[in-house]
């Protein structure tokens, strides 16, 4: 069976929908995507995924939880960070509030955050969160840069966490 | 409220510009200048995409982005038509002979294509990434029976899939560039109005004036009328001769109008495969006030962002707004109510299910279109 992969993103449609194209071309992988938390909780309950990448500004979706929490936080996806609050549910650290227990199967070392923000503004709630693998999103990478990074978390390469 | 620097005191809170961070006040004067570098790359960028548009084949002046349907339908077939090439490629030639050809993992994984473009469609169930993704996997075939060397294998079989990798990617990259050029379109109208919103607080007062409300909105839709083109989107007009008028600033309204006519165009779903969308903008007289409605049929407006009013919040996009990787800022709302208060009017806006029926509590009942109005009603002047 192939490697199972959700990546969480908004702007798959549009900027980013290029990094699309050599994953499926490969073959390799069984392809994921959901866009707001809300679709990525219902993923993750119903199905389980080697690797998990993960933007950090995320709409909320339907789920009141997420909306309120997207309020809560000044209903901007920059300020609000849900992809944060999401991978904290996700390895465990923030379970009570939302009522749900996420899946015993996530591993921290499979999680990869894809993100426009750079290491300074976020690295340190990243390392909190025991995720390995951050690469920031800028405009000199090729359209393998998501296949990479999947491959690079299916192979346990955890990168320096330092910005790329 | 765009920042106010020159002036001694806002008029609208009691800070006054030595309070401002000095920060801001750099922000202030730089933003314009990077604004400017930005909008001149994505102009810079259009020009250099027009040249590919018509490298492929089409007017640049005339080429619009296809509906998104058709658009599919044709790549669809396409990638059908490599699919059946690979396929009669492998059944016409030795597989000896391949194997001296190209390495054995090449074509196993060429083997695994044909069946990839068939369930592309079940694959990758969102379209807007189906184009890139054919694109790339046209491309890799295409260079793959490149480096076949010339008399391994039967010649026709070979040129046979290299023509219909290379019209597939040809047909993805085309439609490719007409969705990053209206992107640039968009993007660029939102550059300018940003600028616009950003200086009005720093541009001298100028003493208000009667403007004519025709004038207001032919002016909006002639800064529109590309975007509108490279959209497809119909704009429909009728009270040419409405000879009502505001007093006011004439440049900051047209910008709200614009503002809003923008949202309605980004924010338009096709209606049906006859005819292209289009979006309706009535101006009328009512109680002393004149009334200018911008209406289209597309992406919901949620009840809720309306009732709180979040949408008029600065830098917030509605939860249906980022449909089918449309962009924005998030400003254009904000700014526009801000100009009719400023006016003394008032800004509207109201979003329902277009057909009868539909209950808030349906899961799916964000899914259909709705018809939003954005209303401004501004005082009438004689």
């Amino acid at each position: 069976m192939k490697p199972r992969i959700l990546w969480v993103e908004d702007s798959a449609r549009s900027e980013l929908s290029s990094l699309v194209g050599p994953i499926y071309f490969s073959g390799k992988y069984d392809f994921n995507l959901a866009e707001d938390v809300t679709r990525a909780v219902r993923f993750v309950e119903t199905k389980q995924f080697e690797v998990m990448v993960i933007d950090l500004r995320l709409p909320p979706g339907s789920d009141d939880y997420w909306v309120n929490l997207y309020k809560q936080n000044g209903s901007n996806r920059a300020q609000a960070h849900l992809g944060l609050n999401f991978i904290s549910w996700l390895v465990g650290i923030d379970n009570k509030a939302y009522g749900r227990v996420a899946p015993a199967w996530v591993e921290p070392e499979r999680i990869g955050v894809f993100t426009v923000e750079s290491w300074s503004e976020v690295g340190e709630q990243i390392q909190n969160l025991r995720v390995k693998k951050y690469v920031q999103k800028t405009a000199g990478h090729s359209d393998t840069i998501l296949l990479e990074l999947i491959e690079e978390l299916l192979n346990g390469h955890n990168g320096a966490g330092n910005g790329t | 409220m765009p920042p106010r620097a020159p002036r001694e005191q806002n008029s609208s809170s009691s800070v006054t510009t030595a309070e401002i961070d000095p920060r801001a006040q750099e922000l202030l004067t730089d933003i314009g200048r990077v604004l400017h570098a930005n909008t001149n790359l994505l102009i810079m960028t259009e020009h250099s995409l027009n040249g590919v548009v018509e490298l492929l084949g089409d007017n640049a002046k005339t080429a619009t982005l296809p509906d998104p349907d058709d658009a599919d339908e044709q790549l669809y077939a396409l990638a059908l038509r490599l699919a059946a090439a690979m396929e009669h490629f492998f059944q016409t030639t030795d597989p000896e002979r391949r194997a001296e050809a190209l390495p054995a993992a090449e074509w196993e994984l060429m083997n695994e294509q044909p069946a990839r473009l068939r369930e592309i469609r079940d694959a990758i169930p969102i379209p807007e990434m189906r184009a890139p993704t054919l694109r790339v996997t046209a491309h890799e075939i295409a260079a793959r029976y490149h480096n076949i060397a010339p008399g391994q294998l039967a010649r026709e079989p070979v040129r046979h899939v290299l023509t219909e990798a290379e019209a597939l990617e040809r047909a993805a990259v085309r439609l490719d560039v007409l969705k990053t050029l209206n992107a640039i379109i968009q993007m660029e109208y939102t550059l300018r109005s940003l600028r616009e919103y950003i200086s009005s607080g720093v541009r001298q007062d100028t003493p208000p004036k009667r403007v004519l409300v025709r004038e207001l909105v032919e002016r909006a839709i002639r800064q529109l009328s590309e975007y509108a083109r490279n959209s497809r989107v119909e704009i429909r007009w009728r009270e040419h001769d409405f000879e009502d008028a505001v007093l006011g600033d004439e440049r900051e309204l047209v910008r709200a109008f614009s503002n809003v006519l923008h949202n309605a165009i980004k924010y338009s779903w096709r209606r049906d495969r006859a005819q292209a969308p289009w979006v309706r903008i009535v101006t009328r007289a009512e109680n002393s006030h004149v009334l200018v409605e911008f209406e289209n049929w597309g992406v919901p407006i949620e009840r809720d962002e309306i009732e709180t009013g979040q949408i008029f919040h600065f830098g917030y996009r509605g939860r249906r707004a980022t449909d089918r990787g449309r962009l924005g800022t998030g400003i254009g709302l904000t700014d526009a109510k801000r100009v009719a208060e400023a006016h003394g009017g008032v800004l509207r806006v109201d979003s329902h299910p277009s057909l009868g029926g539909m209950r808030p509590d349906d899961p799916d009942y964000y899914e259909h279109p709705f018809l939003t109005t954005v209303t401004f009603e501004l005082p009438l002047t004689d």
